[in-house]
């Protein structure tokens, strides 16, 4: 199975082709699903990425599925990871047992640090509002709960 | 399709099924204040940050990094202690420099006070996974400046000077309290922090045998100081214990009645004192270069020995973990030493086999062995200082937020 992604002036756009794409002009990345460990990345990427995959397991993604709210540059760092992942299990399937030059696991490795490394400095700063609101995660505080974790940890929002 | 997009929208709320190893190795590479923030977005991720094997994971992940921070402790009044905390940051080249990278190794500091503390004079012992442990004559306490978490104990079992006089400096020229020996590491088997206090009981015999006491750091907040009894090693005064991998390791006052046994070892998990192995040159000291001006230190996490030679250097033995084995690792000039005091020692080693040292406890400039040589001075503090150097973690103390 393929996915398209394609930007179309209002926010990114997905779409699943089975069979071979034609490398249109508002191509962005074309992935192979099952190579993709566990259907993940970070930061702003995981929940996108939850999302496209939830939403071709559901069917939603037959024709078209609109992504608003997500910027280019986490699109564009998601895509990178996934084309990165897709190389890596594409260079294992061609040249199997051959790991004595490259070894395309370490190499592997090494990007997924510097990819999280990337992630996490776009969380380092962020307030848990700002957190809660890009990885789509529900508030289940009181306020009176909340109130008191954040006192207890007063100093890390000065 | 309207009943699908209702589907898609309740699968994105859910959180619960994220990649959890790509996204707890994401939050290890946080620092601590970021994560303590976190802990307000939601119970579920309170519960993660503040879970044992995050806080293994996040220190794991925190001792990987190129550069440890520094910590620089200079004993203020009685109640109160400077601490400034220094950590390596890359910082714009302006053009002018003309290098060909843009940007270059710099230093930000920011202080790290602790005031108000009850009337003592305090001492810094050690430090062990981030936490930094300081005593008086009544009172310990133990600070994370990560978390910014502390906790303060009492003495309870008051005890007699370990040697007669007041004061006394170890062999790296730092100043010491000789009323007790206070230690502080982490049981590697239930990762509970634990202080260790070694001291001269009131009620002594001629033999001035030493008794130990722990103090276990958990959520027991009645918990109290444990007696593990008397110790039969006469460990030497005025000494900081080396803490490598849950054990704690002192040298032996020459007096010890066993001449062949000259490092002991208390291991944090099964609280027993051990003799271990000692490099060939404890044993070739002779008078005119006494054991006491040799001192034991961490690199490499390894056990290791910095022994003073009269040819105006000091050399460094390692501790091989599998075997005991001792052997030179390299020698240090005594261009380090100011009124025979080698306060320098390496304070830690870098990445890439260099080390950070603080020249007479001021100046910070990194130490090149292979070339035997020191770079310009990085850091200056105008004033003498113990520095440290240590990575952030969230290891709990179950104690209090420090108030600035």
């Amino acid at each position: 199975m393929l996915i398209f992604l394609f930007d179309r002036g209002q926010g990114f756009r997905v779409r699943k082709i089975d069979g071979v794409v034609d490398f249109e002009e508002d191509y962005v990345a074309e992935l192979r699903w099952r190579h993709i460990r566990g259907g993940g990345s970070g930061g702003g990427g995981v929940a996108l990425w939850q999302t496209i995959k939830h939403m071709i397991e559901d069917g939603c993604a037959d024709t078209e599925i609109p992504l608003p709210n997500v910027n280019s540059q986490t699109l564009s760092k998601v895509l990178e990871y996934c084309k990165k992942h897709v190389e890596a299990a594409a260079d294992k399937e061609t040249e199997p047992e051959d790991d004595k030059e490259t070894e395309p696991e370490d190499d592997m490795k090494a990007w997924d640090t510097d990819f999280m490394k990337t992630v996490a400095d776009m969380m380092k700063g962020k307030s848990p509002e700002e957190f809660r609101k890009t990885f789509n995660i529900k508030n289940d505080y009181t306020p009176e709960e909340e109130a008191e974790v954040k006192k207890e940890n007063q100093w890390a929002f000065e | 399709m309207a009943g699908h997009g209702r589907k898609c929208q309740k699968r994105m709320t859910k959180t619960d099924n994220w990649p959890q190893d790509l996204l707890l190795s994401t939050l290890s590479i946080l620092p601590p204040k970021s994560l303590l923030r976190f802990k307000s977005v939601s119970k579920h991720w309170k519960s993660l940050i503040v879970s044992p094997d995050f806080v293994e994971h996040h220190l794991q992940t925190q001792q990987n990094q190129e550069y440890p921070q520094l910590i620089f402790v200079s004993p203020g009044s009685r109640t109160d202690i400077y601490l400034e905390s220094v950590t390596v940051v890359d910082v714009p080249r302006v053009e002018a420099e003309g290098a060909d990278t843009k940007s270059r190794k710099g230093f930000q500091r920011s202080p790290l006070n602790i005031c108000h503390l009850p009337y003592d004079f305090y001492f810094f012992s050690n430090s062990c996974d981030g936490v930094f442990c300081f005593f008086g004559n009544t009172n310990i306490f133990v600070y994370n400046p990560g978390t910014r978490e502390f906790r303060m104990l009492q003495i309870e079992n008051e005890g007699s000077p370990i040697v007669p006089s007041y004061f006394s400096s170890d062999c790296f020229g730092q100043a010491f309290s000789t009323h007790h020996l206070i230690g502080f590491g982490r049981d590697q088997v239930t990762k509970e922090c634990k202080i260790i206090r070694i001291f001269l009981p009131k009620e002594r015999d001629e033999h001035n045998i030493q008794e130990c006491e722990v103090f276990t750091l958990n959520s027991n907040t009645r918990a109290s100081w444990r007696s593990i009894g008397k110790v039969s090693y006469l460990i030497g005064a005025a000494q900081k214990p080396v803490n490598v991998d849950g054990v704690l390791y002192w040298m032996l006052d020459p007096r010890h009645a066993n001449p062949s046994e000259m490092i002991v070892s208390l291991d944090l998990h099964t609280e027993r004192f051990q003799p271990i192995s000692h490099p060939s040159c404890c044993s070739e000291a002779s008078n005119d270069l006494p054991r006491r001006y040799m001192g034991l230190l961490s690199l490499r996490n390894s056990l290791c020995l910095a022994e003073p030679r009269r040819a105006l250097h000091y050399n460094i033995w390692i501790m091989n973990r599998g075997d005991g084995i001792w052997e030179k690792l390299f020698s240090i000039d005594w261009v380090l030493m100011t009124y025979r005091s080698p306060l320098a020692f390496p304070i830690v080693e870098l990445k890439d086999g260099t080390f950070f040292v603080s020249h007479c406890g001021d100046n910070l400039q990194i130490y090149y062995p292979e070339e035997k040589c020191f770079s310009e001075v990085l850091l200056k503090q105008g004033k003498s200082v113990v520095a440290s150097a240590y990575y952030e973690s969230l290891v709990p103390l179950y104690g209090e937020p420090l108030v600035y």
